[in-house]
């Protein structure tokens, strides 16, 4: 065995656990099955928060909701010997002619989304057809889509319970469909399929290309979500305000502006490291609550920001925390924004701001700053 | 011996690790899969009954897992990672820093140095989880910990 070296050691620990720091939440906490996709990756928590320059405390039970969708999906059974499909519909069915819609306010519902991910590819010999409409697509926007599915084996198929992918490469997110479109699929024959229509809902993801799977995995079907690409670190400029004290909490608002030419997506906080006064990195990520809201303004947990465009988020941590003696008070911390690591928002702490998360960390939403007065 | 394995106990207890374990190995964006690919091949094959520690034998999984991912579908990925690992030294500054610095190991010595210093298993379980003997974890966290002292330096920089 390799001699002893107390520091070497130390550092391989410290290593592997910055490896580790963005691990994700694990997909599932009950045993993974065949197509059974990941839940939630966050739920809103019990969150109070308290509103800048204000000194009441504002409580909510849940944050957020999904708004409702309004989608009337259309299920049709095709009967068809080897080679012929001959579409005969089994139920009434009410085509989705609503337009795609972009005007509603695009982070609503992001609370309720997170990356997820697929467990095992199906093998189940079973065609899948995926159609979009009504491109484009934004982020919390509504759309359009059509799913095909033939059964192309020699015996009768089951298809698991539809469940839309956008899939992005580094992130998975799920896409809302109407409680009776999440229906089961019917019985398959050999050589039947089935055709579902119905309106979604978009998470707020970062907008991009991805590719509409079904179950997340085999084809699929290009999706442009439209808007502005994420915020990069090198254009987001983030001053600390003066800290504040309230309601048995410490308050530290942050102002983040858009220093680039051109507008774009800041995300919500995914993630929060912070930097010690000697430069040392917390070596994995600090928890934190989130879904908080200023009572005045209008809290997002993600927007769109334009060039030199500014908006707010306030980090609260308890005032008494009674089982830390000697806590390290951050010089710096940085809000992972994105699952790539080139959008977070670095917030140099003032010596006026003497935040330590030894009992908690909540952060509110983005919102929009104040008009000056 | 056959024993009755709570399975779902059993993942409930163990998957919140093996998803940061395969953070390391992976990085964070296949983590959840890889670890859900690993544990159904187990319970598919079956094989749980038959097993003493099941944690260890689902560390086991997710490191022949990984090493598949690599080997398989992310060529370019690795080559990447080694080729910036040749020029990764010094302090880590971000988790993708230190994956690459990992990334100059094999995914045994990987499994080696993460089961043995962040787990803090003994080297005959960590052999047992691996399936090689003691000297062969001996070596192999040997050489695991000069390649480290390398690309960390000698940290007072």
């Amino acid at each position: 065995m390799a001699e002893h070296d107390d520091d070497l050691d130390r550092r391989i620990t410290d290593l592997l656990g910055l490896a580790q720091h963005d691990a994700p939440v694990p997909a599932e906490t009950a045993l993974p099955r065949r197509h059974r996709t990941g839940r939630w990756m966050a739920a809103a928590a019990a969150v109070a928060l308290v509103g800048v320059g204000v000194a009441a405390l504002a409580l909510r039970d849940d944050p957020e909701t999904v708004a409702p969708v309004e989608s009337v999906p259309e299920t049709t059974v095709a009967t068809s010997d080897s080679s012929t499909v001959t579409q005969s519909s089994v139920s009434p069915s009410t085509v989705v002619d609503e337009p795609s819609d972009c005007s509603a306010p695009a982070v609503d519902n992001y609370d309720m989304f997170g990356s997820m991910h697929t467990l095992v590819e199906s093998t189940q010999p079973l065609d899948v057809k995926i159609e979009a409409f009504d491109a484009p697509w934004c982020p919390g926007g509504t759309g359009n889509v059509r799913v095909t599915i033939t059964n192309r084996g020699v015996g009768q198929e089951q298809p698991d319970p539809i469940v839309l992918i956008l899939n992005g490469g580094f992130s998975k997110y799920q896409l809302v469909l109407d409680p009776e479109a999440q229906a089961s699929p019917p019985v398959l024959g050999r050589g039947e399929s089935m055709s579902m229509t119905a309106r979604v809902t978009l998470p707020a993801v970062p907008p991009g290309s991805y590719s509409l799977q079904l179950y997340g995995f085999g084809p699929g079907t290009e999706v442009n979500v439209s808007g502005p690409p994420a915020c990069n670190t090198v254009d987001l400029a983030a001053v600390a305000g003066a800290g504040a004290r309230a309601s048995g909490q410490e308050i530290t608002s942050v102002t983040v502006t858009n220093r680039g030419d051109t507008a774009c997506f800041l995300g919500r906080p995914l993630s929060v490291m912070a930097t010690a006064p000697d430069g040392t990195m917390t070596a994995s990520p600090i928890p934190f609550e989130e879904g908080g809201f200023f009572i005045l303004d209008d809290p997002r947990p993600s927007r769109v920001l334009e060039p030199g465009k500014s908006t707010m988020v306030v980090l609260t941590t308890p005032t008494n925390c009674p089982g830390s003696t000697t806590p390290t008070y951050w010089s710096q911390m940085q809000l992972w924004t994105g699952p790539q690591g080139n959008s977070n928002v670095v917030v140099d702490l003032g010596p006026d701001n003497r935040v330590h998360t030894d009992c908690g960390l909540a952060l509110s939403g983005w919102a929009a700053p104040r008009p000056p007065g | 011996m056959m024993v009755t394995v709570d399975v779902e106990a059993e993942y409930r207890a163990h998957v919140a690790d093996l998803v940061r374990y395969a953070t390391v190995l992976v990085g964070p964006h296949d983590a959840n899969d890889v670890v859900n690919d690993a544990v159904t091949a187990t319970i598919a094959r079956n094989s749980l009954a038959t097993v003493d520690d099941v944690r260890a034998y689902w560390f086991r999984a997710v490191t022949n897992t990984a090493a598949d991912w690599h080997r398989s579908r992310f060529r370019r990925v690795a080559r990447e990672a080694r080729a910036a690992d040749r020029s990764t030294t010094g302090e880590p500054r971000t988790p993708d820093d230190a994956r690459r610095m990992l990334a100059g190991l094999s995914i045994q010595q990987q499994a080696v140095v993460y089961l043995t210093y962040w787990h803090d298993w003994p080297i005959d379980r960590v052999a047992a989880a691996l399936q090689v003997s003691d000297g062969t974890i001996r070596k192999q966290l040997a050489r695991a910990r000069q390649h480290l002292r390398e690309v960390l330096g000698d940290g007072r920089a």
